[in-house]
């Protein structure tokens, strides 16, 4: 049981705040609910270079990473679709720091030229490392471009080329700045060494007088476009072929998803599971073979892939592959189900020792707004019951829905 | 003025009582890691054994004996003894590091005797069925190959190539038929001489209560074992003494270079780590450091360049890696040649020396929070040798350090030329 406080600012600033004295730190986190989705077409890939000038200093503060490792700690920060998690942990004696840094750059980030020229450069080279220079590094412009035709959910957060990226202009920054890093706009999340009181004066000494630049993001995600399922061919970093095919699904605050995810475990999480057994023991046909269910914030997103060995045929595994799943539906393995379920208990129970990960779910489910959703993961892995995973597979995995993205190595 | 305007004061952390590592014996001189952490539910139980790649007469025969120990055995497939481990809700694993090997699960607290009996039970009668490691051949030959298409796997083995020659146990590189070549008598053999009955340190961190303890420590010593003994040896590699200039290695169309700078040091006494940390440290061991403020923050040449020692046996190798555009590359390679020039002329200056050092004893207190981490330390005392008042004295030795010794330390150590210098891509 965590046992969590909340509390707003006037400015809209929502906190979310655990105590816990067993550390010697304190993770200050904070979310702003804007992602790749708020992007334009033209400009994607920007909330992530975004996320880099945010540590390029404040009005305040010369140097965000100096001043943290100054003080003993250390911070990053990542960008999805759906939102911007900034982290910060530090020895719970320098707290004020973080909140210093933190608070500073929701108010007033030093936006200039230099820091946008270089950051270009760095996120260009990320850009190259992650998609050219990594196997299967491309598979998610592909997939989303495949599952999307007008949503902004048809690009990944790294974006679409690093085109957009060296085209972003100052005052692109400035404006996404004043819109969405507003206090209404964010959640924050402290957790550790430091009790509510003096939660609550940090809170509001340092994020207090801030003003509100923009409306708060809405919580929508714009996921249906007419959206058709799809075949293509495509290549990439990859020693052998593999054949995807991919479905969407229900997102995570739909009670379907868990299930889903579960069945997806069963199927494809494991060594032990049916496609692996299937696919790369008993036929030979694959040296790997998977699946897993995504549970989305816009929508959820099933999975399953096998990588083919030597001289067998895209069309092969593709079969296989569907037969493997809709012969799933009926033989439903409840020792096997069971298994996933303990699984995931056991992952619950070792997820929130850490104040980085605790601190990062209590964010992420404030800003889904039910923070109390962290106290029930147990309970309702518990009440999970392997007919309803089952049916839910069943209605939303079928051949018709599926999309098929062949892979070969990149000559 | 307002608040603002002024950092808040910052304390650093220059004392900690340190938790006591105290590795205890059984009566049956079972060497054993305990510590509990009472109502969390969750459990880690590890166990270190005395093999690794030195041992080993074929490339990838002790990763493969160590990868394949739940592989079958006992009249149990594979998929019969990890089923049953996935129903009791744990997830077992191993790694097979330069040093040592280590097996490990955790699970819920109900289960972890189930869990241990078990695990033990099979990894003591693996037997290696052939179409087992016939199978793990084709998946580790995909995997060597998928990251053969990378130029950071080529600059890291041409470096250790160039470095260490002709000591197998040292890279970690293989030939795609190294694993084809590997027989279940490789295997069979491996396990019987350095798996089978082999001493070992237990590690048990976490809800693991005295009752429970006393229960594994039952299981464990229900088979027969020698005493454990641990010794490290030295890699008896020299460096260049003169400048080999930058190596190449060609990967035509990648996209970026990787390039590695990598030279070997010898055993260290325990406070000299201290220096060749905090030494690190400022070339590049955090963000701060000379080389991501240089060359990423200042100049965008990069994601990230990272400075970085990887233990080996009684040494480990000093590593300088990033990956950047080709048409970088030079200038890369001479920021790099500036920035260890700078740090062997010139002392560095106080306010960078203490930020360095406050960051690091931030890491090192910060290090034994949690229920697991104590054990992951203890695990450290023995494999690296360091004495009972290692951690104890850790923050005393980072504090004592001054600039005048990190300079006469790069002087020593941090010559351009002792270094191995590749660069791999489209190059």
């Amino acid at each position: 049981m965590i046992d969590f406080n909340r509390f707003q600012l006037p400015n809209g600033l929502r906190v979310i705040h655990q105590y816990d004295p067993s550390v010697s730190t304190v993770v200050l986190n904070t979310l702003y609910n804007v992602g790749a989705r708020d992007e334009s077409p033209e400009r994607t890939g920007f909330a992530h270079l975004f996320e880099h000038l945010m540590f390029a200093g404040s009005r305040n503060v010369a140097s965000f990473d100096k001043e943290i490792e100054q003080a003993g700690g250390q911070n990053n920060a990542f960008t999805n679709n759906e939102f911007t998690n900034y982290y910060i942990s530090v020895p719970a004696e320098n707290i004020e720091t973080a909140f210093w840094l933190e608070s500073d750059r929701m108010l007033a980030l030093n936006i200039n030229e230099n820091s946008l020229s270089v950051q270009q450069g760095v996120v260009i080279e990320e850009f190259k490392q992650r998609c050219f220079n990594a196997p299967f590094g491309l598979l998610w412009h592909h997939v989303r471009d495949m599952l999307y035709k007008d949503s902004p959910y048809r690009w990944p957060t790294i974006g679409l080329t690093f085109d957009h990226i060296s085209e972003a202009k100052l005052s692109d920054v400035q404006a996404f700045y004043n819109r969405f890093y507003s206090p209404n706009n964010a959640v924050l999340s402290v957790v550790g060494n430091l009790n509510l009181n003096d939660c609550k004066s940090l809170v509001d000494k340092w994020f207090g007088d801030i003003p509100i630049t923009g409306e708060a993001n809405p919580n929508t995600y714009p996921v249906d476009d007419g959206w058709k399922p799809s075949r293509r061919t495509e290549e990439d970093l990859s020693p052998n072929p593999v054949v995807f095919l991919i479905w969407k699904g229900p997102n995570i605050k739909d009670d379907e998803s868990l299930g889903l995810e579960l069945y997806a475990d069963v199927l494809g999480g494991s060594e032990v599971s049916e496609l692996y057994e299937t696919l790369v023991k008993k036929e030979g046909l694959c040296n790997a073979a998977e699946c897993f269910y995504m549970r989305g914030i816009g929508e959820g997103l099933f999975m399953a892939y096998g990588i083919l060995n030597d001289g067998v045929s895209h069309e092969t595994v593709e079969n296989r592959l569907f037969e493997i799943i809709d012969s799933s539906f009926k033989a439903q393995d409840s020792f096997a189900f069971e298994s996933a379920k303990n699984k995931t208990y056991t992952q619950l129970l070792f997820e929130p020792i850490n104040p980085m990960s605790r601190a990062q779910k209590l964010a992420f489910w404030e800003h889904l707004e039910q923070p109390e959703t962290i106290n029930e993961e147990a309970q309702q892995i518990k009440d999970t019951t392997i007919e309803a995973a089952y049916s839910s597979a069943q209605k939303w995995f079928k051949r018709d829905n599926a999309s098929v993205l062949y892979y070969n190595p990149k000559k | 003025m307002s608040f603002r305007e002024q950092a808040p004061s910052v304390r650093s952390i220059s004392s900690f009582t340190v938790p006591k590592i105290a590795f205890k014996k059984s009566p049956k001189g079972t060497l054993y890691f305990h510590e509990e952490t009472k109502g969390i539910g969750a459990v880690s139980v590890f166990w270190l054994l005395p093999i690794s790649k030195q041992l080993q007469t074929k490339a990838f025969q002790a990763l493969a004996a160590v990868e394949l120990l739940l592989s079958g055995g006992d009249g149990k497939s594979e998929n019969e003894i990890l089923k049953h481990i996935e129903h009791l809700g744990a997830s077992v694993g191993n790694d097979s590091e330069q040093l040592y090997a280590r097996i490990h699960f955790r699970c819920a607290k109900t289960v972890v005797i189930d869990v241990f009996e078990w695990v033990l039970h099979h990894v003591e009668r693996a037997e290696y069925p052939i179409d087992e490691i016939e199978r793990y051949g084709l998946i580790k030959k995909s995997s060597i190959e998928r990251r053969m298409q990378t130029p950071g796997y080529w600059s890291d083995r041409k470096a250790k190539e160039l470095l260490y020659g002709e000591i197998p146990w040292v890279g970690t590189f293989g030939d795609l038929n190294d694993f084809s070549n590997l027989q279940q008598s490789d295997l069979q053999e491996f396990h019987q001489k350095y798996i089978k009955n082999s001493s070992g340190v237990l590690f048990l961190s976490g809800d693991v209560d005295e009752s429970q303890k006393r229960q594994l420590l039952n299981i464990w010593e229900s088979y027969e074992r020698p005493p454990f003994s641990w010794s490290l040896k030295d890699e008896n590699t020299q460096n260049p003494t003169h400048d080999l200039g930058v190596v190449s290695h060609s990967l035509p169309n990648s996209s970026q270079v990787s390039m590695r700078w990598m030279k070997h040091i010898g055993g260290l006494d325990e406070k000299e780590t201290h220096k060749y940390s905090l030494l690190n440290m400022v070339l590049g061991g955090y963000f701060g450091s000379r080389l991501m403020q240089d060359l990423r923050e200042k100049q965008g040449l990069t994601y990230g360049i990272n400075s970085y020692f990887k233990p080996l046996w009684k040494g480990r190798s000093w590593n300088i890696s990033g990956e950047m555009n080709s048409a970088n590359t030079d200038k890369a390679v001479d920021a790099v040649k500036n920035i260890i020039r700078d740090l062997q002329q010139n002392n560095i200056p106080e306010a960078e020396l203490e930020r360095a050092k406050r960051y690091y004893a931030g890491m090192f207190r910060s290090g034994f929070d949690g229920p697991f981490a104590q054990a992951t330390k203890a695990l450290q005392t023995i494999v690296r040798d360091y004495s009972t008042q290692y951690y104890a004295e850790t923050l005393e030795s980072i504090w004592s350090i001054n600039s005048s010794s990190l300079l006469q330390l790069a002087q020593n150590e941090l010559n351009a030329n002792s270094f191995v210098k590749v660069v791999a891509g489209d190059v």
